[in-house]
Formats: C-alpha cells, structure tokens, sequence
C-alpha cells in the first residue's frame, strides 16, 4: 500500500471519530462543548487533509515528490530524533509540573501526572526491551 | 565522514535536483550531503557509489 493510500485511510478514520463524537455530544445530550469542538476539529482537518492528499495524487509528479518528501531516509531520521527530542522535554515538563504541584500541595493531580510519567516510562522500557531481542 | 559529492555532481554536470531525483531523495537531502552535515545509510551510500560507478571508499572519507 503506497503513502498517498495509507495517509487516504487515516484521515478518514479521523473524520469517522470526529463524526462519533459530534454524533455522542447531540445523542448524549451533554453539556460538554469540548467534545463537539473536538469532533468538529477533528473533521475539519482531516477533511482540509484529505482535500490536499487528491490534489497530490491528481498529478503523478507531485505524487512521486510527495513519496520521496515523507519516506526519504533523512525525514524519518529527523522525525525519529525530533520525537526522542520531544520526549524528554514532555518528561522534564511533567516532573517540573509534579515539582510545582507537590509545593502546591495538589495531591490528586500528582497522583495522575506520576501514574502517566511511570506508564511513559514503563511503556518506553518496554519497547527497548523488544526491539533489543528482535535486533 | 567527509565525501567528494559536490566534486562528482560538478564533474558529472548534474545538478543537485537532478541528483536527488536519481538517488530517490530530496534536493534538501543532497545540500545535506554535500555539506557534510548529514552521513548516508549505508543503502544511500551504495545508491550514490552505483550512480557514479565508483567504490564506496572512493567517495566517503573516513576520519577518526
């Protein structure tokens, strides 16, 4: 399956959700508004999207820079060290915010920040471990 | 790793769009390269040596 198709079914999938979750915030009837944004984002993006990836594969050219754009060797290198980047710093923010909390004697929000910190960690352990014995 | 790529392009007469379109990579890829700010996988590297029909060795200094 080329990039162009797997991207294709993503944003749909998306929109599908965004849609579930327009269609619970009316059947609901809940006062939520932040599931109807969050439906309705999530729709409008995807939908901006998929307009943009026809566009794309309307015109073999633009497809095949497309391809080469997302799947050359350097763009997953940098993706793969810009979301190890990214993961140390969502790591320093949390035990910063849970620093911040504990100060603040706000025990209940320590509580889901260290239970998340420690799934993070035990999740990314985890996956060393496997790619350690399938390598 | 330093490397002879911006000698071989000029050489050869190619541009570096042209190169990326060969090598299968962007044009983005190839200034990387040539600047020496980005080393190759060693698939890239056997890609580059086959366009220029010349060893490995021949383009890619290794330096300790």
């Amino acid at each position: 399956m080329n990039l162009i198709k797997r991207r294709r079914i993503y944003y749909l999938c998306t929109i599908f959700l965004g849609l579930l979750l327009v269609g619970i915030s009316f059947f609901a009837n809940t006062d939520n508004v932040y599931i109807i944004g969050l439906g309705c984002g999530l729709c409008g993006g995807s939908g901006a999207k998929l307009i943009q990836l026809r566009k794309i594969a309307s015109d073999p050219e633009s497809a095949r820079r497309f391809n080469t754009r997302q799947s050359e060797e350097r763009a997953v290198f940098l993706a793969n060290k810009s979301g190890n980047i990214m993961y140390l710093l969502v790591n320093l923010a949390e035990f910063t915010a849970i620093v911040v909390f504990m100060f603040m004697g706000n025990s209940k929000i320590i509580n889901i920040l260290s239970l998340a910190v420690f799934v993070q960690l035990f999740v990314r352990a985890g996956i060393m471990w496997y790619l350690n014995k399938k390598y | 790793m330093k490397n002879r790529l911006t000698e071989l392009r000029k050489m050869a007469g190619i541009r570096q769009d042209e190169l990326a379109d060969a090598l299968d990579v962007s044009r983005q890829t190839v200034i990387s390269l040539e600047s020496g700010r980005y080393n190759p996988s060693i698939i890239l590297a056997f890609k580059i040596a086959k366009y220029f029909r010349l060893p490995i060795e021949d383009i890619f200094i290794y330096e300790e």
